[in-house]
């Protein structure tokens, strides 16, 4: 039976890809691993091996076509004894050859329990969930994997999708994850080896999953968020007069901070702002209802920012209470998936260092980062006087895609005001 | 170029002859040659007429104790020679059976010695007429046999295994040299028929293979059978007198000289592989330490020479060679192969209480891995080993903490020997923890234990504190 091509998956977010050259003609024999033609993705040019042995009956779909979808058919490939006669396209979407989903159900399957779940384990699964459930007509290749492979490459952070098994029938085992790691650790290893100055003693630590993810999801964000910052001292006087008011015979540890208000601030501001509210889906923008707001917490090394939902229906005492609980459990790596994951804006705040002020990396998909450095006293002129005032600055990072510059700057002024001008909140 | 057989296959043994049906199998002109009875050691002189003795000595011991389940039965006796030709008769009709599998299968059945002249051809010896015969594939499964202690030789009274499963009538008394799987099945075997057996090893603890508190908790129930055990000892000599065998056992610890007497010594000290007369010296086959050297596909220096079973190395156990076979034959045909983990084979011994294991015993796994989480289940909690009055043993499982990896698997009890499976499924698949604990097994049943063992490992045991 003749074998239909389709256009390949590359990677797992693959939707379409050019043809730009094909390496074999009409008539040609081809033998499995042969390169038979170039593909181009947004991410590179790959070059595409064919896998039966036979001749390239027909090519249907001409080098230099642009935008060809995954799986539509691209060329014909017939076995000993066939003829072009026996040809009747296969629809596209019967896919053969194609195995176990890499889909998050499958990452998630053997750890979600609603209890206590190990941040460890999951700190992967934020970024994957976050990103299925906005492309959810994604094409996934399946791949077969054993138990405690799946889920040694889950806890290391390790994208098995591209991994060859050596299994009974290419599943993938423990060893095949084990040499992956190794492989990659040598080739980092190796380039990194003629820049490290062997005179300079070091210890090599190895890198845990939550460092793994860190490090990948912010340079990820990093490198293709277009982001730009801007920059905006707030006078705390007035806000700090009204908190002394409300923590006055008040316990410590039921104390509004100004953490507190600020994230009541930043709320009210995203409903006055509502292109603040929302979240970059490849292909579309989704707008929120609710201000779901996420707050940075250091923990032993590493960082995690769980989220406060709704703030917007939510009150300062309850804003206390969920934090201090989202704080104590962040310590402790007791989280749900569910409260680290989603939100459209971060707060960080370094102020407690004595940072002045400092730009953050967006979380994706948020929409924009606020960093919000130390208090200090600085001299003011009020009524071409010289004063003292209490300023701390904020700083918003924002993804351009999503906020343009007069929108960032609206949602700062509007933070700026509510907290010179208190009872702006009340309206 | 064109050869007598595709595939010939030297000993019919449990590697020799599934490699021969697997070569049949896959479409190969196959030859088996075999000088002896088909089946090799494990059928005739092994495995399985051990098996068969132990059942009689089971069956002997359950009705001793009839009384116990209410049931009366006086004046039990046993006829010592009915049950040696039964276990003769067992393994008769299993060789038979194999040479009805051969035919079925066209696999050509050729009696003699076989000896290597070179990569392709071999001198086949028997009592018609001496031929050569060509080959384009060859696969040695010429199995093992006893080895024997420096200063003592095998004997009318000095036995391997083979004279202990066909003894001409039972001795009083018996020394037992060694306390691997064999020695400690022959000694099980004549205790339970009223003999007084006494077990010499060498190494500080029995069934040296085994986990520690396997082993510890083994030589405790023997013990209260009446089997005496001297451990961290060697026999220096025995002298056949008149009136029986003289052992002068000597202890490694203070190198004290002990003289035991028995009727009969059985002596079971290892295996080393038949890797001689083969002619392996003609196409230069490496050898080491008694077994030939092979690769992880079974293959010799030689590319179209294989080697399988006991002749290729250890693990001696039947299992493994069926499995060499499989894999030899599957390469030679050029189909993927897997390689075997020696950690996914598992190993029993059927004395009363039987004793399986897969994997590494927890003294290993906490040499190789970081942090373990080991499980123990006594068998006086389960259900129905209490129901059935047989509640000796438990099991014990060791995972991974990291990864949740079944690491090793080690039960003693009754009927073990056929639930070690359900580990090695797991362990082969790769399973985690949790494949056996969202398992749901059958109650009431002995197998229960394996979940419960796994639930003690993860701090969670239902029918156990």
């Amino acid at each position: 039976m003749p074998l239909t091509i389709y256009m390949p998956a590359l990677s797992p977010t693959m939707e379409m890809g050019n043809i730009v050259k094909w390496h074999k003609n009409e008539g040609d024999s081809v033998s499995s691993g042969d390169v038979i033609a170039e593909i181009e993705t947004d991410k590179a040019l790959m070059e595409f091996e064919v896998a039966d042995d036979g001749v390239l009956a027909k090519i249907l779909i001409p080098e230099g076509t642009v935008d060809v979808k995954v799986n539509e058919p691209i060329a014909i490939l017939m076995q000993d004894g066939e003829s072009l006669d026996d040809i009747t396209l296969s629809d596209s979407s019967e896919v053969s050859d194609f195995e176990e989903d890499v889909s998050t159900s499958n990452l998630l399957d053997h750890d979600i329990d609603e209890d206590t779940v190990n941040i460890d384990e999951n700190v992967t699964s934020e970024e994957i969930l976050v990103s299925s459930n906005i492309n959810p007509d994604k094409e996934n290749i399946r791949k077969f994997i054993t138990p405690l492979a799946k889920r040694i490459a889950h806890d290391k952070g390790i994208d098995y999708s591209t991994i060859e098994g050596t299994g009974p029938n290419g599943r993938i085992v423990k060893s095949d994850i084990q040499n992956y790691k190794l492989s990659e650790n040598n080739q980092i290893t190796q380039n990194n080896m003629n820049l490290i100055d062997s005179n300079n003693q070091y210890i090599e630590t190895p890198i845990d999953s939550m460092r793994e993810v860190i490090a990948k999801r912010l340079q990820e964000s990093h490198s293709s968020i277009p982001s730009y910052a801007l920059n905006v001292d707030v006078s705390i006087t007035e806000i700090n007069k009204i908190r002394k008011k409300m923590n006055k015979d008040i316990s410590d540890d039921m104390r509004i901070s100004i953490n507190h208000l600020l994230i009541k601030v930043v709320s009210l501001s995203m409903i006055k702002v509502p292109e603040i509210n929302s979240s970059w889906a490849e292909n579309k923008i989704l707008r929120y209802k609710d201000t779901d707001i996420g707050i940075a917490v250091a923990i032993e090394n590493g960082l995690i920012t769980p989220i406060i939902k709704s703030v917007n229906t939510k009150g300062l005492a309850v804003i206390r209470d969920e934090l201090k609980d989202l704080i104590t459990r962040s310590h402790e790596k007791k989280l749900k998936p569910s409260e680290y994951q989603g939100g459209t804006i971060s707060i960080s705040n370094l102020g407690s260092y004595g940072i002045k002020s400092f730009t953050s990396i967006i979380n994706p998909p948020q929409s924009c980062i606020l960093s919000v450095g130390a208090s200090r006293k600085i001299p003011v002129i009020k009524d071409d006087a010289v004063t003292i005032d209490e300023v701390m600055s904020i700083t918003l990072t924002a993804d351009h895609r999503l906020i343009d510059g007069a929108v960032g700057a609206q949602f700062l002024s509007s933070i700026k005001s509510l907290i010179e001008n208190p009872n702006l909140m009340l309206l | 170029m064109n050869f007598e057989y595709d595939v010939v296959v030297i000993g019919s043994g449990p590697g020799g002859y599934v490699a021969a049906i697997r070569a049949a199998q896959l479409g190969h002109k196959t030859a088996i040659i075999e000088k002896d009875n088909l089946g090799g050691v494990c059928l005739n002189w092994g495995c399985i007429p051990t098996k068969a003795l132990l059942k009689s000595s089971e069956v002997y011991s359950i009705l001793k104790k009839s009384d116990y389940y209410g049931i009366s039965a006086k004046e039990i006796t046993f006829d010592f020679d009915k049950v040696i030709n039964r276990s003769r008769d067992v393994a008769k009709s299993l060789s038979d059976g194999i040479g009805f599998l051969l035919k079925k299968n066209n696999i050509d059945h050729i009696s003699g010695n076989a000896e290597i002249l070179d990569e392709n051809l071999l001198k086949l010896t028997n009592k018609s007429k001496d031929r050569d015969i060509s080959f384009k594939n060859l696969i040695i499964a010429t199995g093992a046999s006893a080895k024997k202690l420096p200063n003592i030789s095998f004997t009318s009274n000095i036995w391997s295994y083979r004279e202990a499963m066909t003894p001409k009538e039972l001795p009083k008394s018996l020394a037992v040299i060694g306390s691997g799987a064999i020695g400690v099945e022959f000694a099980n075997f004549y205790n339970s028929l009223g003999v007084d057996v006494t077990v010499i090893e060498l190494a500080d603890k029995i069934l040296p293979v085994e986990d520690n508190e396997i082993s510890d908790y083994a030589k405790n129930e023997f013990e209260k059978q009446g089997i005496k055990f001297q451990i961290g000892s060697y026999v220096e000599s025995v002298e056949e007198k008149k009136d029986g065998c003289h052992l002068k056992v000597v202890s490694n610890s203070d190198k004290s000289v002990s003289n035991l007497k028995s009727d009969k010594v059985i002596m079971a000290v290892g295996i080393t592989g038949n890797i001689n007369n083969i002619g392996l010296e003609n196409v230069n086959i490496k050898t080491e330490n008694g077994h030939v050297i092979t690769n992880e596909n079974m293959q010799t220096n030689v590319s179209n020479i294989y080697a399988i079973g006991d002749v290729a190395g250890a693990p001696w156990l039947a299992h493994k060679a069926s499995h060499e076979g499989i894999i030899a034959v599957d390469f030679l045909s050029g189909l993927s192969v897997h390689p075997i983990n020696n950690n996914n084979i598992p190993g029993c011994v059927y004395s009363s209480p039987q004793v399986a294991s897969v994997g590494l015993t927890e003294e290993k796994a906490k040499e190789q891995f970081q942090s373990i989480r080991v499980g123990k289940f006594p068998l006086v909690a389960n259900g129905k080993a209490k129901a059935i009055s047989n509640d000796t043993g438990f099991v014990k499982v060791i995972y991974d903490k990291e990864t949740g990896e079944l690491l090793g698997a080690h039960m003693i009890g009754e009927g073990v020997t056929e639930l070690i499976h359900g580990y090695t499924i797991a362990k082969n698949m790769e399973g985690t923890e949790e494949d056996i604990i969202n398992t749901i097994f059958p109650h009431p049943t002995i197998s229960e234990s394996l979940h419960e063992a796994v639930l003690s490992a993860y701090d969670r045991p239902i029918h156990f504190k």
